[in-house]
């Protein structure tokens, strides 16, 4: 038997079909995951969501001194001058950002307001952060119960180290979209929110050291180009100002109306997205059971001719090879095309993503198994008889 | 050749069983010409199925050369059926995107012939039924007429003892079917294959030598 005659005869004429039918198939599992992406990237995580109608305050931004203006000495001397400032508690310049708790080493994670509206990570035990003398931890961190002690943070302030006092008033769950945040901040190519927490110090929380975060907030600090000032509750105007005349101080109000737009355009292109996806894979499917209904009835002519059990199985198993090659090649083209438009940041924020190959491993495996499981189901127990049944009808 | 005896088949239809054949005795031997004639639904397809071995009795004997058809494993009644039955069908149940060649040489991709060999039944067969020019023709550009032979020319190249048809004439013109059955009683004359027919046609059933009625599953021989 030339099994790559009958093989060929099986699939080459449908070549085209299958092509198209992946393709639906593809966009429809795509778009599934960039609405859950752009959903994820627009809400905050852990079920909750917060809208972002309040969000109009004035935020301090972190403080980018350009070498060209600021050596070392005239950081030093800036600092002096911000510490002096009316609400300004301490002003840190650091390298590293550590603290100590019980022996115990964690990584500080300073929260920006505006983060902490609409990024807020649930408390899972006690409450969150309301004043700028408590922290929550993350839930990794708290092995113990430790809501109500007394923490101290220690800085390397330069040659000198500081000594700050907070108190633990929460744990909370997930702190990964923390990091979302960045790079979706990055995304939405608002640069300046890249390292949106170490502008000001208004609220705290302690995360267990990640590697990320950790690499994150050390090469933030090592530039040395950075402070950290500690409020004591609200900044006042007449601080505000100062800062903002010293060109270290940035308005959020027009980046947050972009914000809003940015949410309402991405809300729009969810909703969208959802009904496409739901659609496509509805066409995706008929056109799967269609082209599975045929390729039976063709094996059913063969079953007639004698073609034997194992050889209806080879051949099957010839198609899903096909069929996930196909998959497997239509679904690296869509995201080598997410990549090309910088879209990759999407797919991080969706469920499953951040690996890309096993994204693409992930979509074949699943679309080959919505084609077995079809096929099988539907037709797969069926007797050769029901097929002749069939076709007489 | 093939003796059935005291052959029952049952169908689940819900939560009763459904008795389609019903103590079906039956002879064929070489040569024979029989058509089985009765009304839709009455279990002639059935029967045809069970003496295709496409489907499997539920009790009775079926014996083919001397040889119980129901100790058969699977794999075996396939070989069997593909060297020892040809099928022809009402719908043709052919391959229509390929060539007319393919669709004759199907069964004997599956019994392992030698390429010339398989080249040469094909054409043999392709004679038999006057289609020797269309042979790389797709089978979807040819008449009903000519699809027909193509399934005859698929049911004889493997040089069957038994054709077995259903409702052949289903889809065909008077002309064609004029055509079929003389086709058919050539080929039972020179090389004494036998055909059973399952037809409702009286002038297809006419056209046999022996006539069995299928009522309500059960087999009766016109005299």
């Amino acid at each position: 038997m030339n099994i790559f005659r009958l093989c060929k005869s099986l699939y080459a004429g449908s070549f085209v079909r299958l092509v198209f039918l992946f393709l639906v198939m593809t966009l429809s599992m795509q778009s599934l995951v960039v609405a859950i992406g752009l959903l994820r990237y627009h809400r905050a995580i852990d079920g909750q969501i917060h809208s972002i109608q309040n969000a109009h305050g004035v935020y301090l931004m972190q403080f980018e001194l350009g070498e060209a203006i600021w050596d070392q000495e005239n950081i030093q001397e800036a600092g002096e001058k911000i510490s002096q400032l009316p609400g300004v508690r301490e002003v840190i310049r650091t390298r590293e950002l550590h603290v100590e708790c019980n022996n115990e080493s964690y990584t500080l994670l300073v929260y920006h307001e505006w983060m902490a509206k609409h990024f807020r990570p649930h408390a899972i035990r006690g409450e969150w952060v309301d004043s700028s003398d408590s922290v929550v931890i993350s839930s990794y961190g708290a092995m113990r119960n430790v809501i109500g002690q007394k923490l101290m943070l220690t800085f390397r302030n330069g040659s000198d180290t500081v000594t700050y006092p907070i108190t633990v008033q929460g744990v909370m769950g997930n702190t990964s979209h923390v990091l979302r945040l960045t790079r979706s901040a990055t995304a939405l190519s608002l640069q300046d929110l890249q390292y949106p927490a170490y502008g000001h110090l208004q609220k705290y929380m302690i995360v267990s050291e990640t590697s990320v975060f950790y690499r994150t907030f050390r090469d933030a600090f090592q530039t040395g180009r950075n402070f950290l000032v500690l409020f004591e509750g609200e900044i006042p105007l007449q601080t505000e100002q100062a800062l903002r005349a010293m060109g270290l101080v940035m308005d959020f109000r027009e980046l947050d109306q972009n914000t809003e737009k940015e949410y309402e355009l991405g809300m729009f292109y969810v909703r969208y997205l959802l009904l496409f996806s739901g659609m496509s894979l509805i066409l995706a499917f008929g056109m799967s059971l269609s082209f599975v209904r045929e390729k039976h009835r063709e094996l059913a002519v063969y079953a007639i001719c004698g073609c034997r059990r194992w050889q209806k199985k080879m051949l099957s198993s010839l198609g899903v090879i096909l069929i996930a090659t196909v998959s497997f090649l239509l679904q690296s083209m869509v995201i080598c095309f997410f990549y090309k438009w910088h879209l990759y940041r999407i797919l991080e924020n969706a469920v499953i993503a951040p690996r890309l190959i096993g994204v693409i491993a992930g979509y074949t495996l699943l679309i080959c198994a919505v084609s077995w499981i079809s096929s099988d189901v539907i037709y797969g127990k069926k007797q050769l008889v029901d097929v002749l049944q069939e076709n007489r009808k | 050749m093939i003796e059935l005896s005291g052959i029952d088949k049952f169908y689940a239809d819900g939560a009763e069983q459904k008795h389609v054949l019903k103590n079906i005795c039956m002879t064929v031997s070489e040569g024979d010409f029989i058509s089985v004639c009765g009304t839709s639904g009455c279990g002639k397809t059935t029967l045809l199925n069970i003496l295709g071995l496409l489907d499997t009795f539920d009790s009775g004997e079926y014996i083919f050369d001397g040889q119980s058809m129901a100790d058969l494993k699977e794999k075996e009644m396939t070989v069997f059926r593909n060297s020892h039955i040809g099928f022809v069908f009402q719908d043709f149940m052919l391959i229509q995107k390929e060539t007319v060649f393919f669709n004759v040489a199907l069964p004997l991709y599956f019994s392992k012939k030698a390429p010339e060999d398989l080249a040469m039944r094909v054409r043999d067969a392709l004679e038999d039924v006057g289609l020797e020019d269309l042979q790389y023709k797709k089978v979807s550009t040819l008449s009903g007429g000519q699809k027909q032979r193509v399934a005859i020319a698929r049911a004889i190249v493997n040089q069957p003892r038994l054709i077995l048809a259903d409702e052949p004439t289903g889809a065909l013109d008077a002309k064609s079917t004029e055509q079929m059955l003389r086709l058919f009683e050539r080929l039972n004359q020179r090389d004494r294959t036998a055909f059973v027919i399952v037809t409702h046609d009286p002038a297809v059933a006419d056209f046999c030598k022996i006539h069995y009625d299928m009522i309500d599953g059960q087999l009766c021989l016109r005299p």
